[in-house]
Formats: C-alpha cells, structure tokens, sequence
C-alpha cells in the first residue's frame, strides 16, 4: 500500500531497445503517475564498440538515473511464430511442438509463440543493461501498427527490418498466416561493419564484387526502369557509398520479394490455413530506404501495397506500458 | 493485456545498496526496542517483586506481632490454668483429706467449700461420736470449728462451720 503510494510519485523508464544489425533505437519514455512527461529517442550505431558502447552508457545512465526502469525489445529468432486460436491442439495441427517454447494468446483468438533458448538468449544479450522486461513478437508490432487499417478481408503485412522481415496475415480480428525470416545473420553484419570500419580507417581498398553488381544492376532494371536508383551515377566516386547502400537495400528487397512469394504459396497452397483471397498487402519500414519496395511487390504479386515508416521503438514502448502499467 | 512472452520484473524503488542499509537499521532498530521493551518489562517485574515484598514483610511483621500478642495471651492462659490446675489439686487433696477424717458412722449430706471456709452437712448417730471422731481432726485443720446438731429421724442432723484465718491459710500454702 505505502510502495504503491509512493510509486505514484516515482518516475518510471520506459526503455525501448531495438537492435536491428548496425543499428540501434533507443526509445525512452518517463512516465509519472501513468503520465508521460518526457521522451527521449536515439539512434545508435553498432558498426564497432566504441558507437555500441555509446548506446551501454545512454542506457546505464538512464538506469542510473530512474530507480524504475522497464527495459524492452522485439525477439529476433528464427523460432518464433504465431497461429490461428489458442488451443494447444492448434499448434500441433500446425505442427509446432510447444515443449520448449512461451505461448502468449492474444485477444483469444491467436497465439504467438518463440523458444524459450531464444527468449533465454535474448535475456541474457539485455544482462549487461539491466536485464529485459519485456519481450515482444514482431507480430504483435505488425497488429498493433496496422490495426486501424485491418478489415474483414485479409491484409498481408510486412515489416521490414535490416536483418529480418515479419509477415503475417491478418484480418480485423484474427491471424491467419505468420512467417519470419533472417535477411542477413548478425555474425555477417558485424563483420560487414568491422570491414567498413576497416575501410575508413586504411581506405576503399576492397571494391564490391563487380559481378554481383552488375547482376544487381540488371535484377533492378528489370523490374523497373524508370527507377530512381541512380545506377548510371555508380562511375561517380562521390555517390559511391550511396549506391552500395542502394544495392544492399535492393538485395534485400529481392529477399523479402522472395520471402512474400514462398509465403503466398505456403498460405494458399497449404491446406491448413484459411486460404482467403488477400487484398493488400501493407509495408512497415522502420527506415525507410528503400521505396522501390513497394513498386516492386506491386509489379510482382500484383496486389496494392501501402508502405509507411514505422515508430518501432516508439511502439514497443508503448506495449511496454501497457504490459506494465495495465 | 499481455502481450510479451516474458513477465516485467518487480522493481524497487530502493537501490541494492540502500535497501542493505535500511534493512541493517531496521534490524538494529528492532533489535534494541526488544532489548529496550524486554528491559522495562524486567524493571516493571522486579518493581512489582519488591512491592509485594515490601507488603509482605508489612504483613509478616504485623503478623509477628499478632502472633507475640498471642503467645503472651496463651503464656498468661497457661499461666492461669497452671494455677487452676494446681488449686484443683490441692481441691482434690483437701476433699480427700476430708473424707479420710469423717468416721465411717457419720455420714455427710452436703459439702460446701470457699477459700477459708468448709461448712459440712450430714447426720450422726451421737453427738459423742462427732466430737470424739471428727471435731479434733477439723480442729487441728481449720483455725476455728463451730458446730450445731438437730434431732432427724436417723439420729441427729449436723451442721458444721469451719474457718481458717489468712496467715494460717498462707503458711499451709507455704508448707505444701
């Protein structure tokens, strides 16, 4: 009773950390009383340990300075899911084993799932920081994010991450499909990031592949020729970087293409799902870089695509207070 | 709604360091108001102990002098149940001395005793035989002896008054 008291007047933290390969969000909401009366978002970069140690003190000296913090994130593991319902017998016509994994039923209608050795991993990648409170599905980002443009008839939704993509279909009330999928490995990312490191520090000594270049060059101008990626501009040192980014971004987005494509036929072609016809297909980029994205699924899966820029830490926050607070 | 796969942990509002500390002073704390009650308890005991003893030793002394009180009234009652004892004695010995000195044709009817005084009631078959038998013997007992004699149908009915003076009765008291 007293602590309760008490607490009303204590500020809380609400730390949102979302670690996406070379990249951090760090979304912070102090919160007094269930009032929010400050904010504080950060960007990080994870390229080597002197940018990723920037973020450890940012958060230390948050947990330093707020007795009461709430640390929170998104899972990123290959063994996490959702499906239809919230039956046990569900999972195993889907032909997922529960043993060792956390089954979190959601609005009592679908269920979301991950390893419980992820979800080990995950706290203990948090220890350093003061451990995690919560532990969010990328899924539940999506149904949050999209809900108000949910209806009765089935939106494929998207986010789209650097190292991962969450697809999962749902309409207005319930899951029909989930399906995720690890566009590059962290191990991979941080030595693309030690080798950037290294090239700003002894030079561009280590050009792309040429070959694979070119074949991106021709993937891209197939799919769209009026694109705006600026490829004749490649010869031009200057916009060198940029075009690299422009191709890595680019072969992701074939990935995800791809990834939409064997998710489409699993859904429809699987007879264990609900396969209704889908009518959109909806984007949630957290950064933004790409926008041919949308074109090309467009051109592809012939289907109307939305693509909207994603609060992703912001959300996660508030998923956090409500876990919290409610 | 829960919508995380792990559940948000309890947080303090105290930090690690101070809760040891508080928790230090708290103990110590409680440690010394036990220490502090189980003390006045104690003092509170003993106070009590030695207001009872002090009503105690009031009740015993005044009871010591009930009880002397009682010893000198019982000191005096022996005293005078001695004394009683001994005047019943010496009673039963002048009755018997009495009766050994009236002759066997005399017979007494009545007896009456006080301090100084023996007055006897009976009959005899002469005048003769009482003032042969009986009157020389209460003579040498009793300072004077009168007596007086009426005719009864079995002979002559007596009455005899014998007086013993203070100094004689002291000086025979003195003698036994």
């Amino acid at each position: 009773m007293f602590g309760g008291i008490v607490r009303k007047f204590a500020k809380a933290a609400y730390i949102s950390v979302i670690k996406d390969g070379d990249v951090c969000d760090v979304c912070v909401k102090i919160l007094k009383n269930k009032t929010e009366i400050s904010r504080d978002y950060r960007r990080f970069s994870m390229a080597t340990r002197e940018s990723s140690k920037l973020m450890y003190e940012f958060i230390g000296n948050l947990t330093t300075k707020y007795g009461i913090f709430y640390i929170s994130t998104i899972i990123n593991s290959i063994n996490q899911g959702g499906v239809p319902g919230c039956d046990k017998q569900n999972f195993q016509k889907y032909e997922i084993d529960t043993t060792n994994a956390t089954v979190v039923c959601i609005d009592k209608s679908w269920s979301i799932f991950a390893s419980n050795y992820d979800i080990d991993a995950a706290k203990k990648e948090f220890e350093d920081i003061g451990g995690i409170d919560c532990l969010f599905s990328s899924i539940v980002v999506l149904k949050r994010f999209f809900n108000s443009e949910l209806d009765s008839s089935p939106t494929l939704c998207i986010l789209k991450q650097k190292t991962s993509a969450t697809i999962a279909i749902f309409t207005k009330d319930s899951l029909l499909f989930s399906n995720y999928t690890i566009l590059k490995a962290e191990s991979q990312d941080e030595e693309e990031g030690a080798k950037k490191q290294d090239e700003k520090i002894f030079g561009d000594e280590n050009e792309l592949d040429e070959e694979r270049l070119v074949d991106l060059d021709d993937i891209a101008l197939e799919l769209k020729d009026d694109s705006d990626l600026g490829l004749s501009m490649m010869d031009d040192e200057s916009s060198n970087s940029e075009n690299t980014m422009s191709i890595e971004s680019l072969g992701n987005d074939l990935k995800i293409l791809e990834f939409v494509k064997s998710s489409l036929m699993q859904f429809y072609k699987n007879p264990m799902y609900q396969s209704s016809f889908i009518e959109k297909i909806s984007i949630a980029d957290p950064y933004f870089e790409s926008p041919d994205i949308k074109n090309l699924l467009e051109n592809e899966i012939m289907l109307p695509v939305t693509h909207k820029k994603i609060e992703l830490c912001e959300i996660t926050s508030a998923l956090a207070i409500e876990e919290v607070l409610y | 709604m829960r919508t995380s796969f792990i559940k948000p942990r309890s947080k303090s509002l105290l930090k690690r360091d101070t809760k040891f500390w508080l928790s230090f002073i708290i103990i110590s704390s409680a440690i010394l108001v036990a220490l502090y009650t189980v003390m006045e308890f104690e003092i509170a005991k003993t106070k009590e102990n030695t207001k009872k003893a002090t009503l105690d030793r009031k009740f015993l002394s005044a009871e010591a002098i009930r009880l002397k009180s009682n010893y000198d009234v019982l000191k005096q009652d022996l005293a005078f149940a001695i004394e009683i004892k001994t005047s019943n004695t010496l009673l039963r010995d002048n009755i018997s001395n009495i009766f050994a000195i009236i002759p066997d044709q005399v017979t007494l009817s009545k007896i009456e005793i006080s301090s100084n005084c023996l007055v006897l009631y009976g009959n005899t078959p002469s005048k003769e035989l009482y003032n042969l038998h009986l009157t020389p013997a209460l003579k040498s007992i009793f300072t004077t002896s009168e007596t007086s004699f009426s005719r009864s149908p079995n002979g002559l009915k007596f009455i005899s008054i014998n007086k013993l003076n203070k100094e004689d009765e002291e000086a025979e008291h003195a003698r036994q």
